[in-house]
């Protein structure tokens, strides 16, 4: 049910100390208690061991992370390990926070649990991203002092960025100006928006026009690859790209053939449903709740709402995907940002000519590339050969910069 | 029973103890049970023959142990193979599909999900032929299609390498190789000589020889050396046109990546001098 390596995107807090306008949770005010976490672990690694799982990442975020204190994750990691180790499986762990409650205390246990990397978000413009006294351009200044602040301390950061129609009014170069040479990030996401959670006037406004946004993405993957081909990371094109030339790209969880198959969400309350959005915002749609069950494995088997989650793809794709030339990079696409949009997960994702457009980008980048590589004479390589292709015509790797754990979430 | 591989119901394989085996059934249970009896070196695969949602029984177990997934109705079951994705991390997995209207989405899904795949070709009428030149084009100019689809793949490298080979070896069809056992517990070829229970299997080998000889198409055929009558046995008087376009397209890609594959090299020697 969930092959060799799954994850949970834990919260162990639902609270946030900011009050963005299109943010898709729910919140509360519910801390998990480390009796809580433990309890939590020792019922995955119990999922763990029936379904020969041999590893698991938790990527951990809220509500906002940082509003929990330092030393809680310190007891966290070590009471984590120790069940891992103690049952022989691995456990690795990301992190992802809005960075405002960032301070150096924060410093050691990122570099010993989190691999001395964190993932955030910003967007530019700034426009929804606020303070609870609503106030974007504070939000901006403390999280770009922060940021800095982490920078120079050492920490790897990434960065994932919402497009808004500001965004697109103001065109990829800024928009990758801004975050790689004015905030000094190399690596960083470009995520599409949803509605999810309760309405209001900001999420009312997030559709944005498929053509504009489609020739955004194409027109940041020209500046990336003048100005930051190998040396900046810049998701999910670069993983595209990769994924055309040599199909080593590892592509986010909106493309996955089913997310869940990947993994799980759990919220502060120990409800379980299939990630952060649906875990904060849609009871109707949670598996069920951690500390009420003794069998992990069989509340996900036996879960009416996550069966809909693992049919999707065979509901969706012979609407019209599996006549789609991408049909193995996206597989319809995802449910919550469908579910969002249109009421019901069982559509294609309302990204579809967004994501056609970014693809055919893609591979057409990726052409041009390996082309120049494998040098004239070079035209016809049969797919199917791929295993099977004379070393002296295989494609060099670009030079990719690593990526950081940002959710959304990577396969393994 | 020499080295034949013998395919074998479930139900039968305690009859096999020695033999190379490959194991079908269409129940996963009866399946996984089957397998603790045998010894696992010599089980080649596990074919099954339906595609329930549970498959539990495999999943983390018989680790590495080859499983094919055979779809008899592919437009019907394709979304099926969403269900088996996972099953990729604990098994290599083979997709085969009979050809019937609509396979093609089957073999286009299939490789979506880094499945291989293995078409079971029969007899294809028009319209079938049709289909799968669109199957050989995904297959042979495709970026994402990055597995096998049988008999494309063993037909494209033999031509590529000049290296013999028989759609019958393709097909696991060859009686010198492959002996399929039926529930009845008689020994024929495959699945499609179930009916032809005159003769045993061995002995069909001339008979394919005869029969093609005696066919005036096979006599004149550019591709008798790699088909060897596979489309002529059991009905002599199938129109072959429409399977000669398929290996007609299979040579050409060859030549051209054999062209492109010399000017490479020859490239590389200037480059090196």
């Amino acid at each position: 049910m969930m092959g060799n390596h799954f994850s949970i995107i834990l919260l162990p807090t639902n609270k946030c100390n900011v009050n963005c306008e299109y943010c898709f949770e729910d919140k509360t005010d519910d801390r998990m208690s480390l009796v809580q976490l433990s309890d939590v672990i020792n019922k995955a690694l119990d999922h763990m061991e029936r379904a020969n799982i041999a590893a698991l990442t938790i990527h951990w975020q809220g509500g906002e992370i940082m509003t929990m204190p330092v030393e809680w994750f310190e007891r966290a990691y070590d009471l984590i390990q120790n069940a891992a180790a103690s049952r022989g499986k691995l456990i690795d762990h990301g992190l992802q926070s809005n960075m405002i409650g960032y301070n150096s205390r924060w410093n050691p246990i990122i570099e010993r649990m989190f691999d001395n990397s964190v993932g955030t978000s910003m967007d530019f413009p700034n426009v929804h991203r606020k303070l609870f006294n609503g106030s974007s351009t504070d939000y901006t200044r403390i999280w770009n002092y922060n940021v800095q602040t982490a920078l120079d301390a050492g920490i790897r950061i990434g960065v994932i960025a919402v497009p808004n129609q500001a965004t697109l009014d103001t065109g990829a170069e800024k928009f990758y100006s801004y975050f790689v040479d004015e905030v000094g990030i190399n690596s960083f996401q470009v995520n599409t928006p949803f509605p999810g959670g309760e309405q209001n006037d900001a999420k009312r406004s997030l559709g944005l026009d498929v053509d504009q946004l489609g020739q955004f993405f194409a027109d940041l993957t020209d500046v990336w690859l003048e100005r930051g081909y190998g040396t900046v990371a810049l998701g999910p094109i670069d993983e595209l790209i990769k994924t055309f030339t040599d199909a080593s790209g590892s592509l986010p969880c909106i493309w996955q053939s089913n997310c869940a198959d990947e993994f799980i969400s759990i919220d502060a309350r120990g409800f379980v449903a299939q990630c952060d959005c649906w875990v904060t915002s849609y009871p109707e749609y949670f598996f069920g709740n951690i500390y009420e069950t003794d069998n992990l494995t069989r509340m996900l088997a036996e879960s009416r709402a996550r069966r809909k989650f693992v049919e999707r793809p065979a509901m969706v794709i012979p609407q019209d995907c599996i006549e789609c030339e991408y049909l193995s990079l996206c597989h319809g696409g995802c449910p919550v940002r469908t579910f969002t949009f249109s009421g019901t997960m069982f559509e294609k994702d309302p990204y579809c000519h967004v994501y056609l457009a970014m693809f055919r980008k893609a591979e057409e980048v990726a052409a041009k590339l390996s082309g120049q590589r494998a040098r004239p004479g070079y035209k016809f390589i049969p797919k199917g050969l791929a295993d099977k292709r004379n070393s002296a015509v295989q494609i060099d790797g670009p030079p990719f910069p690593g990526r950081l754990n940002l959710v959304q979430i990577e396969r393994r | 029973m020499g080295s034949l591989v013998y395919n074998v119901p479930a139900s039968k394989v305690d009859l096999y103890r020695g033999c190379d085996i490959v194991v079908r059934s269409d129940d996963v249970t009866e399946l996984a049970a089957a397998l603790l009896r045998c010894d696992p070196s010599k089980v080649r695969f596990i074919q099954l023959l339906a595609t329930p949602a549970d498959t539990s029984a495999l999943e983390g177990s018989f680790y590495s142990l080859p499983l094919e997934i055979h779809l008899s109705d592919p437009a019907n079951q394709y979304t099926r193979l969403y269900d088996y994705a996972n099953l990729l991390d604990s098994h290599p997995i083979r997709v085969s599909l009979k050809l019937a209207p609509g396979f093609s989405k089957a073999v286009k899904l299939a490789v979506s999900l880094n499945f291989p795949v293995k078409l079971e070709l029969d007899h294809p009428d028009a319209e079938l032929i049709a289909e799968l030149g669109s199957v050989l084009d995904l297959y042979l100019h495709r970026g994402n299609v990055r597995q096998p689809i049988e008999p494309f793949h063993s037909l494209l490298l033999s031509f590529c390498r000049d290296e013999p080979v028989s759609l019958w070896q393709i097909a696991e069809e060859d009686p010198s190789q492959v002996c399929f056992v039926t529930e009845g517990g008689e020994e024929t070829i495959s699945e499609r000589f179930i009916d032809q229970k005159e003769l045993q299997p061995i002995r069909y080998a001339e008979l394919f020889q005869q029969q093609a000889s005696s066919s005036v198409e096979c006599s004149g055929c550019a591709f008798y050396g790699r088909c060897r009558g596979y489309f002529k046995w059991p009905d002599i008087e199938y129109d072959c046109a429409g399977v000669k376009q398929i290996f007609a397209t299979l040579e050409s890609s060859a030549k051209e990546l054999q062209q492109d594959l010399a000017a490479f090299h020859e490239m590389e020697v200037q480059m090196q001098s």
